[in-house]
Formats: structure tokens, sequence, C-alpha cells
């Protein structure tokens, strides 16, 4: 048996862990990884014992130690690698958030929250083979986004499985009633499905083909018994005769054969009843939905930040929803003792579900913020968290800026949003537009966004006036459908920014209801910065 | 906003006019949808009658050219007037489907 010099082993390891990152992988906090034979080294409840556990594995079981090599193979990347399938298989094993799957079994990804490939057995026990395809999802999959992304909750996931599941089941629902009964495979004279329970056309899903009816059809008609019909939601019996259902199609298109007259009277009185009965209801739901719209619009303008008290600046806002809540956002967060972010944001589409999107983005803003005095860094990560939860073609026009208030330094950066107007009479031009480019927040996963998000410093002085603005200011319509645009905003500034900034926001939003014909249609959102 | 579809050489293009709105929307997507599910995936959107687009409506051209890209397709705008071209490049859509001046060009940029 071979005799070690262990003191000169413990130094040449101390040194080695160190100065090389090779030799300080360790997975799951508690398993080193050696850079020789790249395998678990060593397992360890206490750090301070490490040392003595890797002498013990280079001496007795590393292979390439014992064979006298001591220049390790393994590189840090290397084993960040294992590292990670380690720590996947461990979370698979250990963690329910790992273990969750749907009703036809195949497993979720708590990072992208999306049904995967992945089959897991009746039992629960998974194989070596089945541990690998999970590996294969997480490391290329988006949320992970290189172990930088965040798994969901347990709760967020087990509820995005049973939506999957309740989807699912609809599929199927409308699938055997297709199989089985006429009255779901009516189509419309120009090929529109034709809902039983609703009893309405539905233009969107096409059924003009047999194989558009078993294949593609039946996914958008559970997305509209799910989401739109409120007959079915409110378990309200379908028709039960195609005859009932094509005097639907006969009222619809001027194709259709008229139906014939003998019993049409009564069964298009029935039908006529049911509609009216689900109308009225409705009148009674939509009336209970003001109420709740009033409701959430006095919690969104209870839910507005203060303005910053700050020396040596003054804040004022406009905040202007164009129906009973908003999609723009605005928020002033605290990044660090002498640093405020200003934020202020512009969700595609107003409404309820921009309102939503506003309030989970707002969230994330804040949270990325803190601490952070890049904008960009911000912004790159917020996008990372929000885009996810995106439909898809919802967006976010984005201008998030942090200023040093001791030092005036404005780091700025702008997803898609608007410039930033700055004026101050005794600069030279008196308007300066910051325009550093980048896209939307929402848009892309990460990539493309990170690479085209622009970042610049704006040294602010005495007398500075910013000015934040949302669309819908600038895309306020006026006589011959002329915009208001950046152009009419400058006006405003040119003459009353040297002012206050109450004063400001008052003439701009007096000049802009001047300059509109109609109703306002889109939220309306002003900040102005006074730098003293 | 009024839209019409042509099909020149096997291309189908889709002509834009007027102003795009907040309430076009959902009629622009089922339009777009429509043309998707018989299976068209490369889309010539001719923008040079639009006269102004509401920003906030844009979503719906980010979604059709995920969704064709994902079908092995393209979306490819041609000609938008300064201002709403202002607009693409501001939201950064012009980094999501490719803008072109000419039609031969875009002709050629939707088959590559």
């Amino acid at each position: 048996m071979k005799s070690w010099n262990i003191p000169k082993i413990r130094e040449w390891v101390a040194a080695k862990m160190a100065q090389a990152p090779s030799w300080r992988v360790i997975a799951i906090d508690t398993q080193w990884l050696c850079p020789l034979c790249g395998q678990v080294g060593a397992i360890f409840k206490n750090e301070e014992r490490l040392t003595d556990l890797i002498i013990v594995h280079l001496t007795e079981k590393c292979s390439i130690f014992k064979s006298g090599q001591t220049n390790a193979p393994y590189t840090s990347e290397a084993l960040g690698a294992k590292k990670i399938y380690i720590e996947i298989k461990h979370a698979v094993v250990n963690d329910a958030l790992f273990q969750q799957r749907d009703k036809g079994r195949k497993w979720y990804c708590p990072y992208c929250m999306k049904q995967t490939e992945v089959s897991i057995p009746e039992d629960g026990k998974l194989a070596p083979l089945t541990i690998d395809e999970i590996h294969r999802h997480v490391v290329s999959c988006y949320g992970y986004d290189h172990g930088k992304g965040s798994p969901k909750t347990l709760v967020e996931l087990k509820q995005t499985i049973s939506e999957q599941d309740r989807m699912q089941e609809t599929i199927d629902h409308v699938r055997n009633m297709m199989a089985s009964s006429p009255v779901w495979r009516v189509k419309s004279h120009d090929g529109h499905w034709v809902c039983p329970h609703c009893r309405q056309v539905l233009r969107s899903i096409d059924v003009s083909s047999n194989i558009l009816m078993c294949q593609t059809a039946p996914y958008p008609i559970a997305e509209h018994l799910i989401e739109n019909c409120a007959a079915y939601k409110q378990h309200s019996v379908a028709a039960e005769t195609a005859g009932e259902m094509e005097k639907i199609v006969t009222l619809d298109g001027p194709k259709a054969e008229p139906a014939p007259r003998g019993s049409v009277s009564d069964e298009l009185l029935a039908s006529l009843k049911t509609e009216l009965d689900a109308v009225r209801n409705q009148v009674g739901k939509d009336s209970d939905l003001q109420k709740n719209l009033e409701e959430a619009r006095k919690k969104q303008l209870r839910m507005l930040p203060d303005l910053p008290k700050i020396p040596g600046y003054d804040f004022e806002v406009i905040y202007k929803p164009c129906s009973h809540v908003a999609g723009d956002l605005y928020d002033f967060i605290k990044v660090s003792e002498n640093e405020i972010g200003i934020l202020m944001g512009d969700v595609s589409g107003h409404g309820v579900d921009a309102a939503l999107v506003m309030s989970l983005a707002r969230k994330v803003f804040q949270m990325q913020a803190k601490g952070r005095s890049s904008p960009w860094d911000t912004l790159v990560t917020s996008n990372m968290e929000i885009h996810p939860d995106l439909d898809g073609k919802t967006f976010i026009t984005t201008a998030y800026g942090v200023l040093n208030t001791k030092t005036k330094m404005l780091n700025f950066a702008r997803a898609g949003h608007n410039p930033l107007i700055i004026f101050n009479e005794k600069r030279d031009p008196q308007i300066l537009l910051s325009e550093p480019k980048g896209m939307a927040v929402g848009m892309d996963k990460g990539p493309r966004f990170a690479a085209g998000l622009e970042e610049v410093d704006v040294q602010l002085q005495s007398g500075d006036m910013m000015l934040w603005y949302t669309d819908g200011v600038s895309e306020t319509r006026g006589k011959g459908d002329a915009e208001f645009g950046i152009e009419g905003i400058l006006e405003v500034v040119k003459k009353y920014a040297k002012l206050d900034a109450k004063v400001l926001l008052h003439m701009c939003e007096l000049a802009r209801t001047e300059f509109q014909v109609g109703d306002q249609d889109d939220d309306v959102t002003i900040i102005a910065i006074r730098v003293e | 906003m009024n839209l019409a579809l042509n099909e020149r050489e096997n291309i189908f293009t889709v002509d834009v006019s007027g102003r795009i709105e907040f309430n076009d929307v959902d009629s622009f997507e089922a339009y777009l949808k429509a043309l998707t599910a018989r299976g068209i995936t490369r889309i010539i959107l001719d923008m040079s009658q639009v006269e102004s687009v509401v920003s906030g409506s844009l979503g719906t051209l980010m979604k059709l050219a995920d969704d064709l890209e994902a079908h092995g397709g393209r979306l490819v705008v041609l000609n938008p007037n300064v201002k709403v071209l202002s607009v693409f490049r501001r939201m950064g859509l012009d980094e999501v489907f490719r803008i072109c001046d000419v039609e031969e060009e875009a002709r050629r940029v939707v088959l590559s």
C-alpha cells in the first residue's frame, strides 16, 4: 500500500481550493465535485471537515490522483454542468415542486410551467432515463435560463396543471360529443362552428372540412366553452336536436336553406326564450361587474405610490385611466440610500386585462429594482420574470431611470417607451430628448431584449425639468384625426417648464384635453420632476 | 382599418389601410388567425396605406410573427409610412419582424 505525505497533500489541496475555481464546485451545498475524476468526491455537513474528506477521496478513491496525475482535466464549467445534473436529480427525487404531473402523467416544469414530453410512471418512481429527460428539458428551458431563472411556487404550478387538466377534459368531451352527436357538428353556411350551448356562430372556429373539425377545432372549442361561453359555464342545456341548430344557421346566413315552417315557431320561440334568459342573466351580471370594476378602480387608486419628498427635487404626477382600471403604471422605488428608481410603464391594451398585467409587472419591477443601480440590469431581469406570464401579444413599454439624488446623475433606459424630455432654459439646446434603444418588455424572453437594450447616463443640473409620459398623451386624437404628438407636448414644455412641476402638468393636461376630440381612449400618465 | 387579401405568385399579401386603433385589434387578430389556421405561414403585410397605428394594438403583429416563425414561416411588413415606422422602431418591433421598402425585397425575404 502506497504511503502518502498527508501534510504535503493538505497544503496542496488548500492552495488549489484557494486558487482554482474548478476545485470549489459544490452541488446542493453538500457535495464536493472532484476536478480530477469528475465524481462526487466528498459529501460533507461541516465545511471545516471538507479538506479532510477531500484528502480521503484523493488518496483512497480517485484513480486519477492515485495514478500520479495532478492537473485537473475537469474545468469549472464542466463540473458546473455536473452540479446542475446532481441538483436537478436531487430536486426531482426530494422536492414536491419537481414531481408534479397532469392527469395524463406528463411532467410539468416548475420553471416554464409548461407540460413536457416526459412521462412519469404510474407509481411515481423515476428511472434514470426519466431523470435524464427531465434534466435535458430543464437545461434548455427558457424559464431556467442557465440557472439564472427561479422556479415558480408549488401552488402556482398546481393551479396551472389543474387548468390544463380541465382544458384536456373539455377537449376530450368535445371530441366525444362531436363523434356521437350531430348537434355538435353543425356548421354555418360559411363553415364555422355553431356552439350548441350559447347557440352562437363562432367565426374564429373553422370546421369547413372534416380534418379541421376532428383535429384542429376541439382545442378552440374547448377554449370557447371554458373562457367565453356563459351558457356552458352556467350549465345551460345544450341544444338537443340538429334541427334546432339548423335554425340558428338559417338566421345567421343567407346561403342556408330556409327551415320548413311546421314546427319552427315553437322551437324558435323556445330558443329565443333561452337566449333572452341568458341576456337577462348577463345584464344582472354586468351590473355586478360594474360594481366590481368600481371597487377595482378604487383599490388601484389607493395603491398608487406617494410622491417622493426629496430635498432639492419636486415630483408631480397626473394619472387618468380611460376605463375603470388602468394599464399604465408608475412607481418610485427606493433603490439604495441615495438612489431612487423612477418607473413608468404602459401595458398594451387597457381595462381589466391590462390592469392585471400592470399589477404583476409593478411588483416584479419593485423586487428587481432593489439594490440595482443599473436600469439595464433591472429591466433585463424583470423582462425575464414577466415574459413567461404574458400571452405573446401583450407587452409593456417601459421607461426606467435610477436617480442619484446626491450627484444628480440619472441612469436611464427605455424599453419601447416614449423618449424622456428634459428641459432647461439654461441648457443649449434647451430641450434634450433621451432616446436610448430597447424593445418593449415582454416581447422577447431575454437574449434579444438584453442585446438591444441601451442605458445612458444623464447629468442633471439645477433648473432641469424632466417629463415622462405614456402614449395616451402623445396619441390623443384631435380634429381631422391629428395626433397631439410629442410636438404638442413640447409646445407646452417650452412655455411652462420653467415654472414648477404642478403647473407644467396642469398646463399639459389642459392642452391635451383641449386638443382631444371625443372621449379619452387610452390611459394618461405624466410625471414631471424638477431639479431645484 | 380595412383588410384585403391578395395572392400573387403563391405569396399571400394582406393589404392594410386606414388607421389601426384599439377597437380593431380583435377583428385584425381573427383575420390573421384565420389565415394561419389555413396553413398560410408566409405573409406580407402591405402597410403602405396605413395612416397611423395605436401602439397598444401592435401585440397582434408580434404574436403573428412568433406564430408564423414557430411554423417555419415568416411575416414581412411592407412599406409603412414614416410615422408608423417610427412607432415600430421605438417599440423594437423591427427586431421581431423584417420591414421592407419594396415589394420585390419583401417577396424575397418572406420566401427565405
